[in-house]
């Protein structure tokens, strides 16, 4: 059963699927803009030294983002499944 | 990646679905029937921007007659499909395109067998890593610093072919035409040359930084450093992207203003140029040394490194301060930036970065310069044949800017001289009081050889190849424990710190001091902010830092005289 969580609290090197994104049209466009589709899989690479922005991997390429943009991203985990 | 076949060369046309097609041919039936839409924008690219219910597209719509009908029925099918989809259409037409893309990507495309994301994953580990990521960064930094130093030689060079040989041949041309010893001839050399001289300085210096820039860009590890110092920098009301600039503004503000254009927020962008002259830049120190050396003796350095200090304060304050209120809020698209793959930088591509901006920089700035270089000649020489600088409408002018100047300690005439020929170029400030305490500093009358054409031929080019030589020798010279170069260093300013000890208090130099870091930056940034944020925002630039800088300056004298300094 796969439980849904904002991308902000997906740990370093676990990856899930997206869910939904929650934010206003244009931020809404831009993340769709970059790939942040239903059913993609993303997957957390890395942190900044300083902890935030994060390195994320999605549609095979690699983009920052701040954490509190990626709160409003809802990913889908698997309870147990965590690559 | 390798493609394989290309795709058919027919318009692609993605199928959106059938619930979404249905409500896309409704809307594109209604838009066919206003000409006035369906001569500028073909009919279904609208119908499916207006259900991906873009903004800009909206705005330009609605303003055309018959529009606002076209909104609302796109409306009406947007709320349709939420109910059908239980999402935004625009989610559902992304999902779609998605999936076109990558119907046909898997058709086309043959992935190697090592992904090029592994190899750049490696270089990122050390690069971007937890311990590791800034040091690397203030290194490369120091190296970017270290390289656009190395362009000295070839400003010297610069302005040696100009003020030899290009001047010699203007005023070949103008004996030609019997205007010599007229005022076109010291038209030519001291307004013309001396102000394009000023300029073509920077341009060696420009082309460095941006040589150094586009290698960064290009190979990828800009947008690491926006990744690493981002947390930092929102910290105080800036972006990632600002630091560069930021610290380019050190060297020069010029080369900082354009380095934000890496930035893509306009907002974050028209902040960070704002305040990048806050960071003191290299043209400053000659004025900090030379007070250091008349007040401050025991202690230069500590001086020099308060005003630098000082400087960097106020540029965080200012950016608090302006993100809160005159920049306040903005368009805020998340901060979501591709870190791309590793690449090795290609050297056609680097110059071709390198010589778009530097292009820019000709024509937008150098036109200003010209022209205000012109001015001043003609503010220092009129009324026609004064000698003395006080008595030229130049010295008339700084009189009376004067007083305004007095609350600070620099109600004198030299001073507010010196401030206003600061905004030249902000070392000119050092030149101006040489020239108005110390009589005939400047009489340094050059023994001028005949020559021809080919000999200044020989000397530019001669030159040419030994500016290079110097720089290949400073360049590296920057490997650590190589030292190619031989100091030099200038003594002809003795005369002018005996004349300053007796007419400037300590407190005066430092309220002096302050205010050559915080007041308006010199005319070539002035120019430069003008052709990045328009003529408005230079002049907001330029006004709210001689604001700043007279207000600090105002109350650091008059506590201090309070304190009895």
């Amino acid at each position: 059963m796969p439980i849904s969580i904002p991308l902000s609290d997906l740990k370093i090197g676990q990856s899930a699927t997206i869910e939904k994104t929650l934010a206003s049209s244009s931020a809404r466009r831009r993340f769709l803009d970059m790939g942040f589709v239903t059913g993609a899989t993303v997957k957390i690479e890395q942190a900044s030294p300083l902890g935030d922005p994060i390195e994320l991997e999605v549609k095979g390429y690699s983009l920052s983002m701040c954490k509190n943009e990626a709160c409003n991203v809802i990913i889908d985990v698997l309870a147990k499944k965590i690559e | 990646m390798a493609v394989e076949g290309a795709v058919s060369n027919r318009s692609a046309i993605i199928d959106y679905g059938r619930d979404l097609e249905k409500e896309i041919a409704t809307l594109e039936g209604s838009i066919s029937k206003i000409e006035a839409l369906t001569a500028r924008y073909p009919a279904r690219w609208l119908a499916v921007k207006l259900l991906e219910n873009d903004s800009d597209v909206k705005e330009k719509v609605r303003a055309i007659d018959g529009g606002v009908e076209i909104i609302r029925q796109a409306e009406t099918s947007m709320a349709h499909l939420r109910s059908i989809f239980g999402d935004e259409a625009e989610t559902v037409i992304a999902d779609r395109r998605y999936g076109f893309i990558s119907g046909v990507a898997k058709k086309v495309l043959r992935k190697p067998a090592i992904d090029r994301l592994t190899s750049s994953d490696k270089i990122d580990n050390i690069v971007t890593n937890r311990v590791l990521g800034i040091p690397i960064f203030l290194i490369s930094m120091w190296l970017v610093f270290q390289f656009v130093a190395c362009s000295g030689p070839y400003s010297d060079w610069l302005d040696g072919v100009l003020a030899g040989p290009i001047c010699r041949w203007g005023i070949t041309i103008i004996k030609l035409i019997s205007l010599d010893g007229t005022w076109v001839e010291s038209l030519w050399v001291d307004g013309i040359i001396a102000g394009f001289a000023g300029v073509m300085v920077f341009v060696p210096l420009l082309f460095f930084l941006y040589f150094a820039l586009a290698i960064l860009e290009d190979c990828g590890y800009m947008a690491r450093i926006a990744f690493v110092m981002d947390r930092l920098m929102k910290a105080i009301g800036l972006h990632g992207k600002s630091f560069l600039p930021m610290i380019i503004g050190f060297g020069c503000t010029v080369p900082a203003i354009y380095a934000t254009r890496t930035m893509r927020e306009w907002k974050d962008r028209i902040v960070t140029a704002q305040v990048a002259s806050l960071m003191s830049c290299g043209a400053r120190l000659p004025v900090y040394t030379l007070f250091a050396a008349v007040f401050f003796a025991d202690n230069p350095g500590t001086f020099i490194l308060a005003l630098y200090l000082f400087g960097i304060f106020w540029a965080i304050v200012i950016a608090k301060l302006f993100r809160s209120t005159v920049f306040a809020g903005g368009e805020k698209a998340p901060f979501v930036m591709e870190l791309p793959p590793y690449r090795m930088p290609t050297l056609k591509g680097v110059l071709i970065h390198v010589w778009e901006r530097g292009a820019f920089f000709f024509q937008k700035a150098v036109t200003i310069i010209m022209a205000v270089s012109i001015i001043l000649f003609f503010l220092l020489n009129i009324p026609w044949g004064v000698s003395d600088m006080r008595d030229s409408l130049f010295g008339k002018v700084s009189a009376t800017i004067a007083p305004v100047l007095a609350p600070m300690g620099c109600g004198n005439w030299e001073a507010a001289g010196s401030l206003l020929t600061g905004f030249i170029a902000k070392e000119v400030v050092v030149g101006t009081m040489g020239e108005i305490y110390v009589a005939g500093a400047q009489e340094e009358a050059e023994v001028e050889e005949p020559t021809n054409f080919f000999q200044d031929l020989g000397e530019i080019l001669v030159g040419f190849w030994d500016a290079t030589v110097d720089t290949v020798k400073s360049i590296v010279s920057i490997i650590p424990g190589v030292n190619l170069m031989d100091g030099e260093e200038e003594e002809e300013v003795t005369r002018l710190v005996a004349a300053l000890r007796e007419r400037y208090t300590p407190l005066q130099a430092v309220a002096f001091s302050v205010f050559v870091l915080l007041y308006i930056p010199c005319m070539v940034a002035v120019a430069a902010f003008r052709s990045e944020f328009g003529t408005k925002w230079a002049l907001f630039n330029a006004v709210y830092l001689t604001a700043l800088g007279w207000i600090v300056s105002t109350l650091i004298y008059q506590v201090g005289l309070l304190l009895g300094f």
